[in-house]
């Protein structure tokens, strides 16, 4: 049995992830529903810390990503699918998908997450629908900033206006009277009352059509064309974003202004052919004990130096008992005697990466123990703390002169100077 | 120098020393206490009198020791990635965006210099970018940052090559931004078995501290990988999955030889000439086939035999497409650096 | 000479020069008529000094008692004594200025076996208040020719040995963020010998030259203040020196030394001030001053990436004239000068003296001009300049003579003054007369055209009239910081060198 780990439904598609929708489109069409399992889930619930994940159960396997699930499933099936397509398409579905990660995402990425406007009143909500509490605190915040990361080079982050919302609450203290208001802001410009979508138009209709324009010139109505991993990929982003209702639409107004017609219907008709009402295998979600703890590293994160470091140190350790497909084909190419000698060392050296990783987390453990430690200090009262403990003087400190050298007073004296001076000291 | 000729005070002179310095950064002029006084007039006698100073002006200090010179035949500099001996003849960057537009400015037949730089040096932070001849000692042109040097070319070039409009371009181009940059990325900077070559490389030209050459190798780490986890799809996970970069890579090496396969001319998407997709997909073959090739340990013969180890890019270029990659970068290296490498005293030297 | 002795003398140790009051005369008498008097110091005793620790108080209270103990000591011994240890505590700055107070009394108790029974026996108490340990404080700075906001916290006697350490967060128009944390403490016991240790970090735009640099380091610092009022500075610092951020306009020079540099140096600093600063500290019309800097930087086993000797010297004075029209009192009147002169000589690295050497980068060399040295130019505007960028120079001399008048209305005993001044300087580089077009930023010079170099470059200074400006402004000497508001004309420059015409600003401490 394959158990698909994803992104749950939103905006009336099968996952809020454009990966996700993909994978899922191609299970759909590749798999009867018996075969597979859909599980919805959250990146922090599986151990490859990223969503889709394909758990074959019967070997044991986690996969993730949309390249590696795909290229798994088409090793496993017969191999009349995949060698059937020219070598040309198959050099053709490669860079198309690159382009899809490379700039579709972005693009989307721009939409969905960075414009303020959008994820506030469609993208966050629909996570909160998906997420079991109090996960969505955590998880749709660090997923919004993973993709602002992602459309950095971009140079659009006034899309995201929170800062600056901020920014006019604090000034606002001051209640300035309405007729004054003209003198203190004279001419508030054009610019003033433009949404930031629509200040940066130009520029974002420009970066949507570079990237439709190149789409657009592909036939993906044509099943035989394209492979069908391209197709599914395209699918999902273009869908993402032609679907949500959105309050600025800029992108799906970009899609839908008549120029990228045929890509619409392809989203359109893909929809109603590869997604039947009720044929996705969806796993009833099992209420998981593992959400308090998921939810305690969604916050372990937030914490301003360790937390990129226990985020990296958790991935790691999730992934180190992981068996990967690579393992498993290792493995079925090796004789008896090298297997049991791989395993051998395998364990020797799991146990002792495992060692090190406890050491490492331990030493991060403390590191966060120490900041609390010191943030608590700082706070309640850490002067109070440094003056109570107990003092290197005190209250009164007293010097006497050595007593003089009792030589002078001849071999009586001498004899007295050992005694003086224990006395003394 | 000579600073004995004297010449008296010139009302043109005092101008320019009254004028304010307009290509300043920003910051300064608005942080300046003076700036208040440009907006007043000065009154005529008042200017008379500053007409009349300063009483004498003697010739410009000269420049100090470190300074670049005025080069004598009025060259452009690229300011790229190389080392010291690297840019004295002209060699290959080891910089894959230095060398891209290294390559594309020679194809385009500019004439120009190169001199090894940092990302602190560059306008927008990162190299390769070309500062224009001076036309005196006390002209600074503004830099040409990397995205205008193609228009550069088109204007400054005797023979710029020719530009494809084709939209699958698009798509090809993102192979090389994305599974090969990232892939390069991977095996240069987070691969142990390459730390040798990325201190010879990034970190040892910087300084000879240890110290800060390793705060700079922890650096660079974390920015290559944080830059292959923000590209790639998996942008939420916390660690590369390195067997996904090499495999994307390995992808995306066949899927370029198998579009160089489809041209007839040898040149991507078939031009009569290289172009700049050419000088892209030369800019890491070249440098994958140089740095990351099989190891000295097993020779180029028996590459194939080898054991394959996805971080030797190298191999991975040598095997895409039967060598129809290595082909290409054998033609570009020897159409842009067929001739032998000379440096300004005539001495000669190959390639490598 | 019972009743003297029982009569408690007060002394308060922390000012030494006042006479005491008319009404206090009585005891003052009895003190004075007993100085000759044989005493005996039975005890000294430290009262209030309780976060103090006593191995740092027995460098001052041991010597105190050994030297009391012998059988001629008089009474104004054992008050002279007293006031060095009183001067030493308060050099500690750890109590409170004015709190320390002594109270000498007869011995009550019975006297020790083996003292002198002969003489009176006297108990010694001192008092003190501690200061603060905590010390919280933020405010605004104004350095030469820039201005700043900061926060810092200083730990006072943090281990009860006078050590101190402080911390400190400042931004500023041109330090954008500077951090620095700084850990002190005397040595041996001794006030006047204190060891520092310092970390710091931060980030200084130059606009003269169009970049940013960041600083990464610390320093092992020993100062030195010898009894004469000289002071000695001798400090080890390693810094990681990062020049970034350049401006569009950057010139050619500061490109190529754009990245980062590791200066690895000893400086020695000595100052000997003899200025008069008992009336405004920041307007001193009596007296002179002499400070030398020398660095060495990357010869032999300090290693990093640069190399060489650095010197500076520095000499200004002033002398008040017509003091006789008053009588005697400062007239307000006075004619000073200065003077300020350096040197950098670009070493090889490691042990060798005559290999090849690199030329000085832009964060070494120097820099000369502004509103608090060479008034009448721009900050750093005089010296080399690549476009519109002053690159800085290797040598350099600066010389300036003014002189101040009081105002008519304000008098001599104010704050404020009139300026007349001309000063002028010379900055050159070190020229790589070698180098044909060829070569680039990394080459080297050899140990002769260093020679050569510097050579030329000092004679240069005195080729042709050196770079001068004058003009005329008002002075106003605030306790923290002497503003100036100048107007100045240049009246011999070199072409690049950006002078200023008319009004000028200066805000700063210490001025040519």
């Amino acid at each position: 049995m394959l158990e698909l780990h994803v992104w749950g439904p939103a905006f009336g598609l099968a996952s809020i992830d454009a990966e996700c929708l993909a994978t899922i489109a191609y299970f759909a069409q590749t798999k009867p529903s018996a075969d597979y399992q859909l599980i919805q889930s959250s990146p922090s619930a599986v151990p490859t810390h990223h969503l889709p994940a394909l758990h074959d159960t019967a070997t044991d396997i986690w996969i993730t990503s949309y390249a590696s699930i795909t290229g798994y499933l088409s090793s496993r099936s017969s191999p009349s699918t995949s060698s059937s397509t020219s070598r040309s398409h198959r050099a053709d579905a490669t860079a198309y998908t690159a382009f899809l990660t490379a700039h579709a995402a972005p693009l989307l990425a721009l939409s969905l997450y960075v414009s303020s406007a959008n994820w506030a009143s469609a993208t966050r909500p629909a996570y909160s629908a998906i997420l079991p509490l109090p996960l969505p605190w955590t998880e749709p915040p660090a997923m919004r900033a993973a993709m602002a990361a992602r459309t950095a080079h971009l140079g659009l982050s006034s899309l995201d206006t929170d800062a600056e919302a901020a920014d006019k609450a604090d000034a606002g203290w001051v209640q300035v009277p309405a007729g004054l208001r003209r003198a203190v802001h004279p001419r508030p410009g054009v610019a003033a009352s433009l949404t930031p979508e629509q200040a940066a138009c130009i520029k974002l209709e420009g970066l949507a059509a570079d990237v439709l324009d190149v789409l657009a010139e592909v036939e993906w109505d044509v099943p035989g064309q394209q492979t069908l991993a391209l197709r599914c990929l395209a699918f999902a982003y273009l869908a993402l974003m032609l679907v949500p209702l959105v309050p600025r639409p800029w992108l799906r107004e970009a899609m839908t202004s008549g120029r990228y017609g045929g890509l619409v219907d392809f989203v359109q008709g893909a929809r109603r052919e590869w997604f039947v009402e009720g044929a996705l295998p969806w796993m009833e979600p099992k209420a998981s004990r593992d959400v308090v703890i998921r939810f305690a590293h969604g916050l372990a994160q937030d914490i301003p130096i360790v937390g990129a470091e226990w985020r990296r140190w958790w991935a790691q350790r999730r992934r180190l008992g992981l068996r990967t497909a690579a393992d498993a084909e290792a493995e079925e190419s090796m004789t008896a005697e090298q297997r049991a000698a791989e395993n051998d060392k395998r364990q020797k050296t799991s146990v002792r990466s495992r060692n090190s990783d406890l050491i490492q987390g331990a030493g991060l453990a403390l590191l966060a123990a120490v900041n609390a430690g010191m943030l608590f200090y700082k706070s309640a009262n850490g002067e109070f703390f440094y003056r109570g403990s107990s003092p290197f003087g005190e209250l009164v400190q007293t010097w006497r002169p050595p007593p003089p050298a009792l030589a002078g007073f001849g071999a009586v004296g001498a004899m007295f100077s050992g005694m003086v001076m224990s006395e003394v000291d | 120098m000579s600073t004995t000729n004297a010449s008296t005070s010139t009302s043109t002179s005092t101008n320019t020393a009254t004028a304010p310095r307009s290509s300043k950064p920003a910051s300064a002029s608005a942080s300046s206490p003076y700036s208040w006084r440009q907006a007043m007039p000065v009154p005529r006698l008042l200017q008379q009198l500053f007409d009349l100073v300063p009483l004498a002006t003697y010739s410009a200090n000269t420049l100090p020791a470190r300074s670049p010179s005025t080069t004598p035949d009025q060259l452009p500099t690229l300011y790229v990635f190389a080392s010291d001996e690297d840019a004295r003849f002209g060699a290959p960057s080891f910089n894959p965006s230095c060398l891209k537009w290294q390559t594309y400015l020679k194809l385009a037949g500019v004439r120009f210099h190169i001199t090894p730089s940092t990302n602190h040096a560059s306008p927008s932070g990162a190299l390769p970018f070309l500062l224009p001849a001076r036309s005196s000692p006390t002209d600074s042109p503004a830099p040409i940052p990397s995205n205008k040097l193609q228009h550069y070319a088109f204007a400054q070039g005797p023979a710029p090559p020719p530009e494809l409009t084709s939209l699958r371009l698009e798509a090809y181009q993102a192979l090389l931004d994305l599974p090969v940059r990232n892939a390069w990325l991977q095996s240069l900077y987070l691969e142990p078995a390459h730390a040798a070559l990325l201190d010879e490389l990034y970190v040892a030209p910087a300084s000879s501290s240890g110290w800060i050459r390793a705060s700079l190798r922890a650096q660079l780490r974390r920015a290559a990988e944080a830059e292959i986890l923000r590209t790639s799809s998996s942008a939420t996970a916390a660690v590369v999955d390195v067997d996904a970069v090499y495999a994307a890579a390995l992808e995306a090496f066949e899927a370029l030889a198998g579009l160089l396969a489809e041209s007839e001319t040898g040149w991507f998407f078939g031009a009569a000439q290289p172009t700049l997709f050419d000088a892209s997909v030369f800019a890491y073959t070249h440098l994958m086939l140089r740095y990351l090739g099989p190891g000295e340990e097993n020779g180029s013969a028996q590459a194939a035999e080898a054991p394959f180890v996805p971080a030797r890019l190298g191999v991975v270029v040598g095997c895409a497409g039967a060598g129809e990659l290595e082909r290409h970068r054998e033609r570009m290296l020897k159409r842009v650096w067929g001739e032998p490498l000379v440096d300004a005293d005539g001495v000669r030297r190959s390639i490598e | 000479m019972a009743s003297s002795a029982s009569s408690h003398g007060s002394i308060n140790a922390a000012d030494h020069s006042p006479p005491p009051p008319p009404t206090a005369s009585a005891p003052v008498q009895a003190v004075e008529n007993n100085l000759l008097t044989p005493v005996a110091l039975s005890s000294v005793s430290l009262h209030g000094a309780k976060n103090t620790r006593r191995s740092l108080l027995d460098h001052v209270f041991k010597p105190l008692v050994r030297e009391s103990a012998s059988a001629d000591t008089t009474f104004g011994d054992v008050l002279a004594r007293l006031s060095i240890a009183n001067q030493k505590l308060a050099r500690y700055d750890i109590f409170k200025e004015d709190s320390i107070r002594v109270f000498i009394s007869e011995a009550l108790e019975q006297p020790q076996p083996g003292l002198h029974l002969d003489c009176t026996n006297l108990d010694v108490s001192i008092s003190v208040k501690e200061k603060s340990r905590l010390v919280l404080s933020a405010g605004t700075d104004f350095g030469n020719a820039e201005g700043s906001a900061y926060t810092n916290a200083v730990i006072r006697n943090i281990l009860g040995g006078a050590e101190t350490l402080s911390v400190n967060a400042s931004t500023g128009t041109r330090t954008r963020s500077a951090y620095n944390a700084v850990f002190s403490t005397p040595v041996n016991g001794n006030p006047d010998l204190r060891l520092g240790l310092e970390g710091l970090r931060s980030s200084t735009q130059k606009p003269w030259a169009s970049h940013e640099e960041q600083l990464t380091g610390g320093n092992l610092r020993l100062a030195y203040l010898a009894d004469n009022g000289d002071s000695h500075a001798l400090a080890y610092s390693g810094v990681w020196r990062q020049l970034t951020n350049l401006a569009a306009t950057s010139s050619p020079t500061v490109r190529a030394d754009a990245g980062d540099s590791l200066k690895s140096s000893i400086a020695h600093t000595f100052t000997r001030d003899r200025r008069d600063r008992a009336g405004n500290p920041m307007l001193s019309q009596n007296g002179w001053l002499l400070r030398t800097v020398s660095e060495l930087a990357g010869w032999g086993p300090l290693r990093g990436d640069v190399a060489f000797c650095k010197s500076e010297v520095e000499v200004s004075g002033a002398v008040p004239v017509l003091n006789s029209i008053r009588g005697g009192l400062p007239s307000g009147i006075s004619v000073g000068g200065g003077l300020r002169m350096g040197v950098l000589y670009p070493l090889p690295t490691g042990y060798s003296l005559t290999g090849p050497a690199q030329p000085s980068r832009i964060n070494d060399r120097f820099q000369l001009g502004g509103p608090t040295d060479v008034r009448g130019f721009k900050q750093c505007g005089l010296g080399p300049h690549d476009g519109t960028d002053a690159v800085g120079g290797d040598v350099y001399a600066a010389g300036s003579v003014n002189m101040l008048l009081p105002l008519p209305r304000a008098g001599p005993e104010s704050p404020l003054r009139i300026q007349l001044f001309t000063n002028g300087g010379r900055l050159v580089a070190l020229k790589n007369k070698g180098k044909a077009g060829e070569g680039g930023p990394t080459a080297a010079l050899d140990s002769r055209a260093v020679v050569n170099g510097i050579s030329s470059a000092v004679c240069e200074l005195a080729d042709g009239l050196p770079s001068l400006a004058a003009g005329v402004g008002l002075v106003y000497a605030h306790p923290v910081a002497r503003f100036e508001l100048n107007f100045s004309l240049p009246l011999v420059q070199r072409r690049g060198e950006e002078a200023r015409k008319g009004l000028q600003v200066g805000v700063g401490i210490n001025f040519l």
